[in-house]
């Protein structure tokens, strides 16, 4: 089990700098998921701390010990890949045992860990067999199994859930926690599934373009994202993200301009703001509600509603040359197209970014 | 960092095999190339300067370059080469094609296609020898049955018939190293436009021309460039199939003869350097030739 | 099923040509292996005579068997030691980018355009030196200079297209470049080695010029050499009955290696060509 700290890591390929600086702690026995954009690093920095690539400069410490310039075999960090990578000429058992093999432990402790990590993983039946003759679940069990087996300090996930189909995608989150939890292991994940990194991360660390965006417990990126690329990552459909102008600023309140003359007062510390600058505000599709009466909000017509059985989508026009706006809405009293809406915005679920896309604090006090 | 050294580790064996076996004998040669060493006696050579390439005493030149056999020797494995690689190609294309065209017992049909370039050039060069014999070979025997040669001619040995005889015998062994070569660059080509062409109604022969042979042009360039390199290089045949014409002779095959037969170590030699530099000479415009018109191309 | 027109008549007449074209010289060979004597002064098509004293007549003139046993020894050194060298030499310029990587291939198949000729007397010099003249270890050493840049240009090229994460997954298990080579690269390679180490074989079982150069008595020959060097038992014999019958020999089981393997000799040779 151990502690990872990242201190001031960067990467650069040549002259494209693709991890700028990145300082990081993952406490040890949580289950830290890196979650972001394709090309944003996340695998970059996942191989980092692995040891398959060597940093252009920082610090990387494993358990206290700093592994910086180690190879992989001596930090004590297992991996599994993408795309499994099994040996295809040896049997699931050897594929499991070539690690300890190389480590010259004795043949009863080899087995006896094999077969501890194939009953965990229930792949025992299938010890004889080559991965050609498995199904891509089996072969990912297999690739689990194989990190098992070198009792690691930590394991690190490459993107492990995309090879496989959606059912199984599901079964498999319920067994990599299961499995977390069991083996009381420090896990890093890396994902670009936003619902498998809320699922099972304990802590999220978003990234974009190599920086790290906001880090900490899922929930608490979702309720309080601070910038707007993590509002707008997180959550399905996304957060509805209106463009607009400061109007007016108080103390613990700021009245924001939409297009077409909208105005939305909104509860935040704006301070470091002034008059005319342009903002973006934001709110999550499930959070607007439709009113009957005039109040915070706007009206829109209504473009299209997708049914999806427990709950609907609402895709409203509400100013020109802007992308609709969405709000989610259980059953009942459905609009239809073409019809006229008034929209509510309450207002603790209002999110405020700054120019920069920086999120405003909420009212304090 | 330690990847690079992990590299040259690796390639260090084999790099020192190729320096012993090729760099260093290479230099040796281009060196005793200046020199007047013969064969028995290496060690005790004297350096001559270029004597052994071009030389002028008493109004007459010596020398390789000056050497009426050898610019012999020069135009025979162009022609060699040249028409042999040419006849190939056509054959080899044939044979691609038909091979191409599935039919029952083709991998029999492969198998035998192999065959003459797999046995050793002298077995081919004998066989085609006994083929060519003036007084018992096979050829004469079924020329004249069939009327076409009044009496029987002297394949090997007459200065017109030699070069034939031995193109002849190199296109047998080797049509089949480009047909296969090109039989796999049919099976790479896409089968989207053959059917879109069949669906227009376009003649084959059309198809031929203007989509299959564009298409397989790489294979085709690729093909061809490493066999005229070989041709250039023939010894084997010529040695044992007309061993002493010189309407035949190859550079090799003379490079040789001074080197072991005449024992002139100085003068065979320089011959070789001569060879090398054609030969490299040849490699470097085929393949700027074969890199220029590929990019042309707009397929 | 499809009419019989005449382009499928033209096509079975045109594959019969083919074959025989590629097969009659054989035959005619064969056939006149068969004959001894005066028979050979007169030409057959169709087996007339079924005598095998040209057959036995090659071993007792010359140590055929030896000749044949040398050529076995020396292609399957060579084929065996090259792959060796290649393997490891394909992995550093397949899966390590270093610095000269580029002008490191285009030399090693430059090698392979050199003309045998020209490095003849100063590879000479070099085996006399060695005290390998006349020595079959004079053979096997000379022959790397056609096998391994081939060997290396193929294996370098078959190494290329293995998966980047597996290697990844072996460093991660502790393996270092050999183990990575040997143990986990390799048997993925088998194929691969297979056909290029027939080619290779082929190559140096056919090899003429080297072994003509570098070897004096009969004992040390090789099978092409003493083929070319066959004579008549007596200055009044042709010698064509027993060069046929050696012929034969020499090439039956080379027939066999093609029939048998067929698939991944021509595998091999349009790897190393198409990836040219």
């Amino acid at each position: 089990m151990a502690e990872i700290r990242l201190e001031g890591v960067r990467k650069a390929f040549g002259k494209v700098e693709v991890i700028p600086g990145i300082d990081l702690t993952v406490a040890h026995g949580s289950f830290c998921i890196f979650l972001g954009p394709s090309g944003c690093g996340k695998s970059t920095l996942l191989r980092l701390i692995a040891g398959l690539e060597p940093v252009s400069s920082g610090r990387i410490h494993i358990g206290g010990r700093d592994v910086t310039r180690l190879p992989p075999k001596a930090r004590h960090v297992a991996m599994v890949f993408q795309s499994y990578a099994l040996y295809p000429h040896m049997t699931v058992f050897e594929n499991m045992a070539f690690g300890l093999r190389l480590a010259r432990r004795d043949r009863s402790e080899i087995e006896r860990r094999v077969h501890a990590a194939a009953r965990t993983l229930k792949i025992n039946a299938l010890l004889d067999r080559k991965p050609a003759q498995l199904s891509g679940g089996q072969r990912q069990r297999v690739a689990i199994g194989r990190a098992i087996v070198r009792k690691p300090q930590v394991f690190l996930l490459d993107e492990p859930l995309s090879n496989l189909d959606a059912d199984l995608r599901v079964q498999m989150r319920l067994e990599l926690s299961h499995l977390h939890r069991r083996l009381d292991a420090t896990m890093v994940h890396v994902t670009h599934d936003q619902v498998e990194a809320m699922t099972l991360a304990d802590r999220l660390v978003v990234i974009d373009a190599g920086r790290v965006m906001q880090s900490g417990p899922p929930l608490e990126l979702y309720h309080r994202p601070r910038n707007r690329f993590v509002a707008g990552f997180l959550g399905s459909p996304r957060m509805n993200l209106l463009p607009g102008r400061v109007e007016r600023i108080e103390p613990n309140q700021v009245t924001v301009v939409l297009p077409g003359g909208i105005r939305i007062p909104i509860r935040a510390d704006a301070s470091r703001a002034s008059r005319g600058d342009p903002v973006t505000l934001g709110i999550r599709p499930e959070h607007a509600l439709f009113e009957a009466t005039e109040s915070t909000g706007f009206r829109g017509r209504v473009t299209l509603v997708e049914h999806l059985g427990d709950q609907a989508l609402v895709y409203l026009e509400w100013a020109e040359s802007q992308p609709p706006f969405v709000v989610r809405t259980a059953g009942g009293d459905l609009p239809r197209v073409g019809d006229q809406r008034q929209i509510r915005l309450p207002g603790e679920s209002l999110h405020l970014f700054d120019e920069t896309g920086a999120a405003f604090d909420p009212a304090s006090g | 960092m330690r990847r690079t050294i992990t590299a040259w580790v690796f390639l260090g064996p084999s790099l020192l095999v190729l320096f012993l076996v090729a760099a260093w004998p290479l230099a040796r040669t281009v060196r005793l190339g200046f020199t007047d060493a013969t064969l028995g006696n290496m060690q005790e050579a004297r350096p001559v300067g270029w004597e052994n390439y071009l030389v002028q005493y008493d109004g007459e030149r010596g020398g390789v370059l000056a050497d009426p056999l050898w610019w012999r020797s020069v135009r025979n494995t162009l022609v060699f080469a040249g028409v042999s690689v040419a006849l190939e190609t056509v054959l080899g294309l044939g044979i691609a094609l038909v091979l191409h065209t599935g039919f029952p017992g083709r991998p029999v049909v492969r198998a035998a296609v192999l065959i003459p370039w797999a046995i050793p050039t002298i077995v081919s060069a004998k066989l085609w020898g006994w083929i060519y014999h003036d007084q018992f070979g096979l050829l004469n025997d079924l020329l004249m049955k069939f009327g076409l040669i009044a009496a029987p001619l002297a394949w090997t040995a007459d200065p017109e018939l030699a070069m034939v005889s031995v193109i002849v015998a190199d296109v047998w062994k080797t049509t089949p190293f480009m047909a296969l070569l090109l039989l796999a660059g049919l099976q790479m080509l896409p089968v989207d436009c053959y059917e879109a062409a069949r669906v227009d109604g376009v003649h084959p022969v059309r198809v031929f021309f203007r989509v299959t042979l564009p298409l397989i042009r790489p294979a085709l360039v690729v093909a061809v460039v490493f066999r005229v390199l070989d041709a250039l290089r023939v010894f084997d045949l010529i040695y044992v199939l007309t061993p002493n014409s010189e309407d035949t002779l190859s550079m090799s095959v003379y490079a040789r003869q001074q080197l072991v037969d005449f024992q002139d170590a100085g003068y065979g030699s320089a011959t070789s350097t001569l060879l090398f530099f054609v030969v490299a000479l040849c490699t470097l415009v085929l393949l700027t030739a074969a890199r220029y018109r590929p990019g042309k191309e707009a397929v | 099923m499809r009419p019989f027109p005449a382009g499928r008549i033209l096509l079975y007449l045109l594959v019969l040509m083919i074959f025989l074209w590629s097969v009659f010289p054989f035959y005619y060979g064969f056939l006149s292996s068969l004959k001894s004597g005066s028979a050979l002064f007169t030409v057959d098509y169709l087996p007339r005579h079924w005598e095998w004293k040209n057959y036995r007549a090659v071993f007792q003139e010359q140590p055929y068997a030896v000749n044949i046993l040398n050529s076995v020894w020396v292609a399957t050194a060579v084929t065996a030691a090259a792959l060796l060298l290649a393997v490891t030499a394909a992995y550093a310029l397949a899966r390590i980018s270093f610095r000269g990587r580029g002008l490191l291939l285009f030399t090693v198949l430059g090698v392979s355009m050199f003309p045998q000729v020209a490095v003849l007397s100063g590879l000479f010099e070099l085996i006399r030196r060695l005290g390998l003249y006349n020595h079959l270890g004079g053979l096997v050493f000379s022959y790397f200079i056609f096998t391994l840049p081939f060997t290396v240009w193929v294996l370098t090229a078959f190494m290329r297209d293995l998966p980047v994460e597996l290697e990844e997954a072996a460093i991660m298990d502790g393996a270092g470049p050999a183990t990575i080579v040997f143990r986990v690269f390799l048997p993925l390679l088998k194929p691969a080695m297979v056909s290029t180490g027939l080619l290779a074989f082929i190559a140096a079982w056919n090899e003429f010029l080297f072994a003509l150069t570098f070897t004096l008595t009969n004992a040390q020959r090789t099978v092409p050499v003493a083929i070319a060097l066959i004579s008549g038992a007596s200055a009044y014999e042709l010698p064509w009955g027993r060069i046929m019958a050696a012929s034969v020999i020499v090439t039956l089981p080379l027939i066999l290696l093609v029939l048998v393997f067929q698939r991944r000799i021509v595998a091999g040779l349009t790897a190393g060509a198409i990836r040219g």
